[in-house]
């Protein structure tokens, strides 16, 4: 019944969001205003939708095998939150979160966008209805979530043991919320497209939505990244997989556009850029929808696939992608723009920034659709994969990572004498060099990557520390930190990311043995002993469990418990690592296959400073964040000047 | 001019992704084909005694790699007794199984095999670079593996590549 | 002080030009493996499943994964050279077992086409900054 009730109303959805399209001719002869309609419309889809999401939830909850995604995606045995979550765990539900949360974004920016003109506000929340469409009509046609079962069965296949975790109940909402957010940044630069116009003022109502959209596709891969990290059991944090790239894709370019909007806003340039940059990203994220559940690519986590399911979003891509082409190219030159500076000015690092951004995208793509081409033309088939990526993708990323060190130096510079910055930069690169120098001595041999990730490191804070510290010394006050906070936040986090991930990759040190019970194993100072092993049964499985001690030095460091599982209903086998984390080190430890009576195939890892990979990714977050609230803030404490 | 440009990459990229939609990107060609089967020295399932290159036949032949515990070898297993019974050789692997599972397999299922090289711990087949039991090799007159199946084989496999690539070898050499 | 003008912006473009240079470098001439365990763990971190989705040979516990592992092991032990292993591989399972593409003309857009989508890129935005 409740299904029902949740198949009507997305139904009712796509059809008040339909309404757009159907009333314009009928409208345009009676008095009523259209734009008036686009914003009620716009706002009603939100609940519509919730109410739809909330029925198939519930469903979930009272085990309705009856529908064909509940019965396939649940068991009556699966605790009560992963019931919830699997909401979310496939693909047609997964889609229906989608459609959520473009709701979603399409409620917010109606309700915020008051400070718009009418006639641009319509037009922008018509495109978000249009991609609305889109998307309802893709789960409504294709992937159904509340399709019937013929017969039904008395139980559920139950989730993917994969899934029924913590870091998968929130990282698909997460993501979701990055990928979905760029459909506003999107929506609004075709509007500008349209109206031949990108005012400043527009530049900075636009700017929040970018960033905020950034801050959760940052979350929401570091999500990921961690998930993969402590469930998958082989202690990685990226692989470089089509799913991965997929998100990772949008990322950069969205990266791009929130620093061409700063130029775009201050200076007024990079107009047409900035607008282009908006249409790549958020085709980017459809992109990625497609390679995911198209099943075109070979991938860990791709959904199960079905070519009538990739076609649709290949259509809708060609169609989103091809008429927003068509309105630049009609429309670009119209848009009062500028875009002429010197080599040496802010425009042109930030222009440098896009640059190294948008060819680190191209690669990655290059990457991901490379191997389809050679298959497609017979060819020797190949993998791309992370030796490629190390070999072209760094070298790319190497400057633009200095460059966020260098850029605030020299806007700190700029108006001073030349020679002053000369000097400063050369006495920054020597002291740089020696705690490079020094902290390699200090962690082990001397390795030319992890020297160039200590470089990185050093240069990204220590400048940024002698940026903060000047500009605090010129006013002897901390306002400049209002604007400049979440820029500092989110660079140091990304010099901790770039420092953990360097440091993890290349003194991580990976030992895998056959051991059995009071066997022991020394690695650096942590001594690991099998000390006992154990059967033990959970809600829906049955584990064997490791115990595995730790000493340090000869103490006791902790106690870890390594599983194999056994998911009942479905019979896949999962592994369970016993993670002891720290800032400075993981220890990771696996049970592998049983090799013969009580002998096990063991896998002992110790990660050094892998975390700061995760803490990076929520301090560059964070920082967008800061930047969204910062500049609120500085805006309504100049309207109190004004008023006054 | 520009325009034109910007259309073909736009319309290249979409014509890619949407063959690629209804392409098979799962075959992966052998690098073994044009190559001689590699050298072995392993027993035979049956007896026990040892099997060497010198006990292969000197006609094209097919050999099929299969296991007891494959589910999809028993699907292949009556077209493979079909192929035996129009007069093509076919030798078999037998790979990381045991003995005792393997002949009690041949006994429920038939034996259209010549004979069974028995390779417990999969080092032949790693040689033969066998990673999805079953596998079918096109064994010519030379002992060149001129064509490689992996997978199932099914009735249209075998009409027209199997046995059209097995005469044509045939031929060949006559 | 003009002397600084004149030199800073060629100063700059110095370093921009030699810290890529030099990261290209320092990234493209993989460090060399003194340590056996270490090329081990490079290794089967680099050699595909074949018949796992995606997954490398030190990520999957499939028995091919497993037996290509011992395989490795088996081969360093003998003493071969990283390159004498993958070329084992390939020989066998083809380019598609390695997780980095051949160098050959067939990849040659994929290996050098992001470095001339970088220079494309640059010149012609670079050229229009200069052109109005």
């Amino acid at each position: 019944m409740i299904a029902y009730i949740g198949y009507f109303l997305i139904l009712l959805a796509l059809f008040n969001i339909s309404l757009l399209i159907v009333s314009r001719p009928v409208l345009s002869k009676t008095s009523l205003d259209y734009n008036d309609l686009i914003l009620s419309t716009s706002k009603l889809q939100f609940p519509l939708v919730l109410s739809s999401f909330i029925c198939l939830a519930i469903s979930f909850v009272i085990d309705d095998f009856s529908l064909r995604y509940i019965s396939s995606n649940s068991n009556s045995a699966l605790p009560f939150y992963y019931k919830i979550s699997a909401t979310w765990a496939g693909h047609e539900g997964s889609m229906l979160l989608w459609c959520l949360i473009l709701s979603l974004w399409m409620f917010l920016a109606s309700v915020y966008s008051k400070s718009l003109e009418p006639s641009f506000r319509g037009t922008f929340l018509l495109i978000m209805g249009l991609l609305n469409i889109g998307f309802l009509a893709f789960l409504v046609f294709t992937s159904n979530p509340f399709e019937r079962n013929i017969s039904i069965p008395i139980d559920g296949k139950d989730l993917n043991p994969l899934l029924q975790d913590f870091g998968l109940i929130i990282h698909p909402p997460m993501l979701y919320m990055g990928y979905v957010g760029l459909s506003v940044v999107f929506s609004f630069a075709l509007t500008c497209c349209i109206k031949q116009d990108f005012k400043k003022e527009w530049a900075q109502w636009i700017r929040p939505w970018a960033l905020s959209s950034w801050a959760f596709l940052t979350v929401g891969i570091a999500l990921g990244s961690w998930w993969a990290y402590y469930e998958l059991g082989w202690g990685g944090w990226w692989f470089w997989d089509p799913v991965e790239n997929a998100s990772f894709m949008p990322w950069l370019v969205t990266t791009a556009l929130i620093h061409s909007l700063i130029i775009c806003e201050q200076k007024s340039m990079f107009k047409n850029w900035t607008i282009l940059l908006a249409i790549f990203a958020f085709a980017l994220s459809i992109l990625g929808t497609f390679l995911v559940r198209s099943g075109i690519l070979i991938s860990v986590h791709s959904f199960a696939n079905d070519p009538a399911r990739g076609a649709f979003i290949l259509i809708f891509l060609a169609i989103v992608l091809g008429i927003s082409f068509y309105i630049y190219f009609k429309n670009s030159s119209k848009i009062q723009d500028s875009f002429s500076f010197k080599l040496i000015s802010k425009e042109s690092f930030f222009l440098m920034n896009n640059i190294l951004l948008v060819t680190a995208t191209f690669t990655i793509l290059l990457g991901t659709i490379y191997p389809l081409v050679l298959d497609l033309l017979g060819l020797e088939k190949i993998s791309v994969g992370t030796p490629y990526y190390n070999a072209v993708f760094l070298p790319i990323m190497t400057p633009l990572v200095l460059l966020a060190g260098f850029v605030p130096i020299y806007l700190y510079f700029r108006n001073q004498a030349i020679s002053k910055m000369y000097l400063y930069v050369l006495t920054s690169a020597i002291v740089v060099l020696f705690l490079s120098y020094m902290s390699i001595l200090f962690t082990g041999e001397f390795n030319l990557s992890v020297m160039i990730g200590y470089i990185i490191f050093f240069w990204i804070v220590i400048n940024l520390i002698f940026f903060t510290y000047r500009r605090y010394n010129d006013s002897k006050r901390f306002t400049f930190l209002s604007n400049s906070i979440g820029m500092l936040l989110a660079h140091i986090g990304l010099a901790l990311f770039v420092l953990g991930a360097t440091i993890v990759e290349n003194n991580k040190i990976e030992k895998e043995m056959v051991m059995s019970v009071g066997d022991s194993i020394k690695i650096k100072n942590y001594n690991f002993t099998f000390s006992n092993l154990e059967e033990f049964e959970g809600p829906n499985y049955k584990s064997v469990r490791g115990e595995f001690t730790v000493l340090k030095d000869g103490d006791e460091e902790t106690i870890l418990y390594p599983e194999k599982r056994l998911y009942l209903s479905s019979e896949m086998p999962m592994t369970e690592a016993g993670i002891s984390p720290g800032l400075s080190r993981d220890l990771y430890v696996t049970l592998g296959n049983i090799v013969s009576n009580n002998k096990w195939t063991v896998r002992i890892y110790h990660k050094p400073l892998i975390r700061l990979i995760w803490l990076g990714a929520i301090l560059m977050a964070l920082g967008a964040i800061l930047s969204i609230v910062t500049k609120r803030r500085e805006k309504s404490s100049v309207g109190v000047v004004l008023e006054k | 001019m520009r325009n034109s440009i910007f259309i073909t990459i736009f319309l290249l990229f979409f014509a890619i992704l949407a063959a690629g939609l209804y392409t098979n990107t799962k075959e992966i060609q052998s690098p073994l084909i044009g190559q001689q089967i590699p050298i072995f020295n392993l027993p035979n399932l049956n007896s026990g005694s040892t099997l060497t290159n010198k006990s292969l036949p000197n006609e094209p032949y097919l050999i099929n790699v299969w296991a007891s515990w494959c589910l999809e070898c028993i699907k292949e297993h009556n077209y493979l007794k079909n192929i035996q019974n129009i007069n093509i050789k076919i030798i078999g692997i037998n790979y990381k199984d045991t003995r005792n599972d393997a002949l009690g397999w041949l006994g429920i299922y038939g034996n259209p095999y010549q004979f069974s090289i028995f390779d417990e711990n999969g080092s032949l087949g790693l040689e033969m670079g066998v990673y999805g039991v079953p596998e079918t090799f096109i064994i010519d007159t030379n002992g060149v593996i001129i064509d490689k199946f992996v997978g199932a084989l099914n009735e249209n496999d075998i009409r027209t590549k199997i046995i059209p690539q097995i005469l044509d070898s045939n031929s060949n050499k006559n | 002080m003009i002397l600084g003008r004149k030199l800073y912006p060629k100063y700059l473009i110095l370093i921009a030009i030699k810290t890529s240079i030099i990261s290209i470098l320092l990234f493209s001439a993989s460090f060399s493996i003194a340590d056996d365990s270490l090329l081990y763990n490079k290794l089967i971190k680099e050699i595909r499943c074949m018949v796992c989705q995606n997954q490398n040979i030190s990520e999957s516990e499939a028995p091919l994964a497993v037996d290509l592992r011992n395989k490795v092991k088996e081969m360093i032990a003998e003493g071969k050279s990283e390159i004498e292993i993958k070329e084992f591989m390939t020989k066998r399972y083809s380019s598609f077992i390695l997780y980095e593409p051949p160098k050959t003309w067939q990849n040659l857009i994929l290996w050098l086409g992001p470095f001339v989508f970088l220079i494309i890129l640059s010149l012609f935005l670079y050229r229009k900054s200069q052109s109005k």
